[in-house]
């Protein structure tokens, strides 16, 4: 029983374990079988990558077989045992090999050397060649082979490896015949202008891309005295060229590289230390593929020409320096020369007043006449020098253009009077502003031209005719003036002549007419020195029309058709009484009239102590002391007065000094003068003054009538401006007495300097002088100054006299000038429409 | 535990003692399995360890010695279902030193949920090897007798000492003398 339950139980262990081991194997299984899905599923997929990988291959390999079979080289694939792999036609085609390339697939290639042998120039070296490249297994590109036909073959080698293990190799061949020659042409065309360069005297030699010398050509090293050898492989820069140099160089190079050509002169170190100069002319080496590899450089010796061009430079140097010097010589020499000329000019005039024969005053008058031409032809040298040394130059100022065109006119009409010439001025009625521009040299070139004219027109009319050239409002304004005639006219050839240095239409013109033959070509250096242009038309026998266009600045300013005008002045002085200490009469005569027409009593002393007397006598509201006088001079006088008891020692002493210099205006307050006022002093001024002085001070203005009037520009016209104003009867009377006193005054120096009598000569300098001032000859003033100075402080005879005459010269001519201006002026105060000023 | 581990444990009960043993000590023990074993199967290590303690207290046996003849047992068996292993190794130091980097290995590949003990080889001189065993298992005495019945099968003499590296006998160190 016990035996049974055990069995029992075994059984059913047994049973148990046989059910769990089933059950297992049951799980083991299904495991097992998905693995197998899972591992057929990953076959599957690889099978596909595989076939996909393969079919690439195959399309890469026909890919490359196609490649190689279109390529414009022939070709041939062996494998290590030297068994065709592939060809193509092309190879097929070079070796003559009379079977389609995949027929080949497979051959042996071990005998191929020997049988192609033939083709080649040089057969044995063909075979030596392609054993050594099998032997060394190394690539090999581009070798040229000769063939024995005169073909040129270019054959590459290439062994191919995989890892370590050789896989076999690749022959590549391409005829490349065409090629070669062409580069050979050129090569023998380079060459044989290279030697045809070479036996020209041009130095060639290459360097690479660093400078360093490739080849120096026999000729260039000929030149520099250097061996080709000890040239090579040198930096050029460094053995050849001097330091200072360098960077012209290296601009150079750097135009080769960019592939431009250049030429450029420097001096190259010859083997013996000289210098050679030399044109270089370089220009980039290119190779076949376009690249820059250095530079070649034809190099032309220019030693001598730039010796010979330095001692030009030199020599033109020199020249200029020179001619520097004489212009500045001859700029500077104005005074030297017009002096004694003056000199000769006056002495003539005082030998005409000895009453010499007829036969002398013949001789004196050819004197006279000739010394003159040559003071003429002097200062047109002279303005030509200044011009030319660049001491001429234009100035800017405010002028009236139209007003200059009609003055001159108007001169020369008056000149002209005598011939039966008329004179017209034309004026662009668009002039009716202000010009800014230089109203002299305008002056000075339409005179010359004006004179012109005048000199070579005996009847018929002369003229300027103005007219603005540029649109309205552009800027410059461009005015043309033509100043024509109806002369003898001027033949074409010499149009252009005319405007030479000395040259006049021929010497008969010269003979008959006079002149320098330096007018129009100083005329047309002011026209050019103010930026414009001058130009002749002419016709012989029937006139000529001298164009000149000039560019002003439109001011803006109307231009008025009259003067300014001055303010006319009142003064409130009912029984204010001033005493004027004057000598010189034209000082009286300037004094007296304001005074007279501010309406102020006044009294005149003739000097200090005619002045001091009156004092004694009379109460003055106040006293004008000129300092400079006779018998007492202004200080003596005012400390006379101021000691005087009672009448005037407190009477306001104004001082009437020469100059505004501090010495004498200190002086001046030292005396007891109270104010002083420097003369010239313009009407305005002693008004004021007067004014502070006199305890009324009521100004009326009114507008005095305006007077047409210009004076003449060789006067000093501001200061007549600014002295007269519009009232011309005060000028007109300033003038007048100007020639009734003055040249009576005048006689009397010369007398004075022949008797050496210095002191005096000055004092009487000093009394005149004043008055030229007061007609506008400020230039005869400041000459007259100077002699006055000189006789002051270093008397010399010669000095003074030749000084004396270009005072004499300078007063002739102002005469002249102040007699004209007094007809004029008479001829308008005359006019019964004229109203003078209250 | 490989279920190989346990039939034949039972094989080899029942051989020696009947299967009346067999049935005892399964009856006896508290086992999770119930004591139906497959070869295939993979059953607790703490079923071995019962039924070995089970037939030490029937048998009076004690348990290392019960294990180390187990052992000897066991080595032949494995011989045969493993031959494999065994073509080619010409000593039982070889089979040795193979265990650790070729043959505990291969089994990992076949039972990924195998869990092996650890051995460090190294050869003290040709003749001498020291072989330390690491387990939780705590099974040197098995191991021994493994190692025994593999120099049996070459026909080979050893010496085998035995030190406990950790007191539990986690740890254990054979130092093999071919004699």
């Amino acid at each position: 029983m016990e035996a049974l339950e055990l069995l029992k139980r075994r059984v059913e262990r047994e049973v148990a374990a046989r059910k769990l081991a089933e059950a297992i194997m049951e799980q083991k299984a299904l495991e097992l079988y998905y693995a197998n899905q899972e591992l057929r599923n990953l076959n599957g997929s690889l099978e596909q990558t595989v076939a996909e990988r393969t079919h690439d291959y195959i399309a890469e390999q026909s890919r490359l077989r196609s490649l190689i079979t279109n390529l414009d080289s022939g070709v041939l694939l062996e494998d290590e045992h030297r068994k065709v792999m592939l060809a193509n036609q092309m190879f097929c085609d070079l070796f003559n090999i009379p079977v389609e390339p995949e027929m080949m697939r497979g051959l042996d290639c071990t005998q191929s050397a020997e049988v192609n042998k033939h083709l080649f120039a040089d057969p044995a070296q063909f075979v030596r060649r392609i054993d050594e490249l099998l032997e060394n297994r190394q690539l090999v590109t581009d070798e040229e082979l000769d063939l024995a036909d005169g073909r040129v073959f270019r054959r590459t080698y290439v062994p191919i490896f995989e890892g370590n293990d050789y896989l076999g190799h690749l022959w590549r061949y391409s005829d490349v015949t065409d090629e070669v020659q062409a580069h050979e042409t050129l090569r023998h065309s380079e060459d044989k202008y290279r030697r045809i360069i070479e036996n020209m005297e041009l130095g060639l030699m290459e360097v690479d891309n660093d400078g360093r010398i490739v080849l120096p050509y026999p000729r260039f090293c000929a030149m520099l005295g250097y061996d080709p050898e000890e040239l090579r492989g040198q930096m050029a820069t460094e053995i050849l060229l001097p330091p200072e140099y360098l960077p012209v160089l290296q601009q150079q190079a750097v135009d080769r590289l960019a592939g431009n050509a250049g030429v450029y002169e420097v001096p190259i170190i010859k083997k013996d230390g000289n210098l050679m100069w030399a044109m270089i002319s370089g220009a980039p080496i290119i190779n076949i593929h376009g690249t820059v590899t250095g530079s070649i450089g034809i190099h032309y010796d220019i030693t001598q020409q730039k010796t010979l061009y330095r001692e030009l430079e030199e020599s033109k140097k020199r020249a200029e320096e020179a001619q520097e010097a004489e212009k500045q010589f001859l700029a500077n020499m104005s005074h030297e020369i017009r002096t004694p000329l003056n000199a000769i000019i006056g002495m003539a005039h005082l030998l005409i007043d000895t009453d010499p024969s007829e036969e002398q005053k013949e001789y004196l008058s050819i004197l006279k006449n000739s010394a003159e031409m040559l003071r003429t032809l002097i200062s047109d040298v002279l303005d030509l020098s200044k011009i030319r040394a660049g001491k001429m130059e234009a100035q800017e100022k405010e002028f009236d253009l139209v007003a200059l065109v009609q003055t001159l006119a108007k001169s020369v009409q008056l000149r002209m009077e005598s011939k039966s010439v008329e004179v017209k001025a034309d004026i662009d009625p668009g002039i009716t502003h202000l010009v800014l521009g230089d109203d002299l040299l305008l002056n000075q070139i339409l005179l010359n031209l004006l004179g012109n004219a005048e000199k070579f027109t005996a009847e018929g009319e002369i003229g300027i005719r103005t007219k603005i050239l540029s649109e309205p409002h552009e800027t410059p304004m461009w005015v043309e003036f033509c100043v024509y005639d109806t002369g003898i006219g001027i033949p074409p050839e010499k149009h252009d002549l005319i405007f030479q240095t000395f040259r006049q239409v021929d010497g008969d013109t010269r003979r008959k007419f006079g002149g320098t033959g330096l007018g129009l070509a100083i005329t047309k250096q002011l026209v050019e020195l103010q930026g414009g242009s001058i130009r002749v038309e002419s016709t012989l026998g029937v006139g000529t029309q001298f164009y000149i266009n000039l560019p002003y600045l439109n001011t803006g300013v109307v231009a008025e058709q009259n003067t300014p005008i001055m303010e006319q002045m009142q003064l409130n002085s009912d029984g204010k009484r001033i005493l004027v200490a004057e000598d010189n009469a034209m000082n009286r005569k300037y004094i007296d009239t304001l005074l007279r027409k501010w309406n102020i009593e006044h009294f005149f002393a003739h000097n200090g102590r005619e002045a001091y007397e009156m004092c004694l006598e009379d109460h003055y509201d106040l006293v004008l002391m000129d300092i400079q006088m006779p018998e007492m001079d202004g200080y003596e006088a005012c400390q006379a007065i101021r000691d005087l008891p009672g009448l005037n020692n407190k009477t306001p002493i104004i001082a009437l000094t020469a100059s505004a210099m501090l010495s004498q205006r200190d002086k001046a307050f030292f005396a007891g003068m109270n104010d002083y006022l420097s003369k010239p002093f313009k009407p305005l001024q002693l008004f004021e003054k007067i004014c502070l002085y006199i305890d009324s001070n009521e100004i009326e203005t009114n507008m005095p009538t305006p007077q047409e009037f210009t004076f003449d520009k060789r006067l000093d016209t501001e200061l007549l401006e600014t002295m007269y104003g519009d009232d011309l009867d005060y000028a007109f009377e300033m003038f007048e007495a100007f020639r009734d006193n003055v040249p009576k005054e005048f006689k009397s120096i010369q007398p004075l300097l022949d008797g050496e009598k210095w002191p005096e000569v000055a004092r009487l300098l000093h009394k005149i002088k004043p008055s030229f001032g007061m007609v506008g000859l400020s230039e005869l003033e400041k000459a007259l100054e100077q002699m006055e100075q000189s006789a002051k402080n270093q008397p010399n005879k010669a000095n003074l006299h030749t000084m004396f005459m270009q005072v004499q010269n300078l007063f002739d001519v102002g005469t002249r000038i102040i007699d004209n201006e007094y007809s004029k002026l008479k001829k308008i105060i005359s006019n019964p429409t004229h109203t003078p000023p209250q | 535990m490989k279920g190989i581990v346990f039939t034949e444990f039972l094989n080899l009960v029942e051989a020696k003692f009947g299967y009346e043993m067999v049935d005892q000590i399964i009856t006896e023990s508290n086992l999770p399995s119930k004591g139906i074993y497959t070869n295939i199967g993979t059953y607790e290590h703490s079923e071995i360890v019962q039924l070995v303690t089970a037939l030490s207290k029937h048998t009076n046996i004690p348990v290392p010695d019960l294990l180390k003849i187990y052992g000897i047992h066991f080595f032949p068996i494995l011989g045969n279902g493993y031959s494999h292993f065994l073509t080619g190794v010409k000593s039982g130091f070889e089979l040795l030193e193979s265990i650790e980097h070729y043959i505990h290995v291969e089994v990992i590949k076949l039972y990924p949920d195998a869990e092996l003990p650890r051995f460090e080889n190294r050869r003290l001189s040709p003749n001498v090897l020291e072989m330390i065993y690491h387990s939780k298992r705590k099974m040197a005495d098995f191991a021994e007798g493994l190692m025994r019945s593999a120099f049996d099968h070459f026909g080979e003499k050893v010496e085998i000492e035995r030190e406990n590296l950790e007191a539990d006998g986690s740890s254990v160190r054979f130092t093999i003398t071919q004699i």
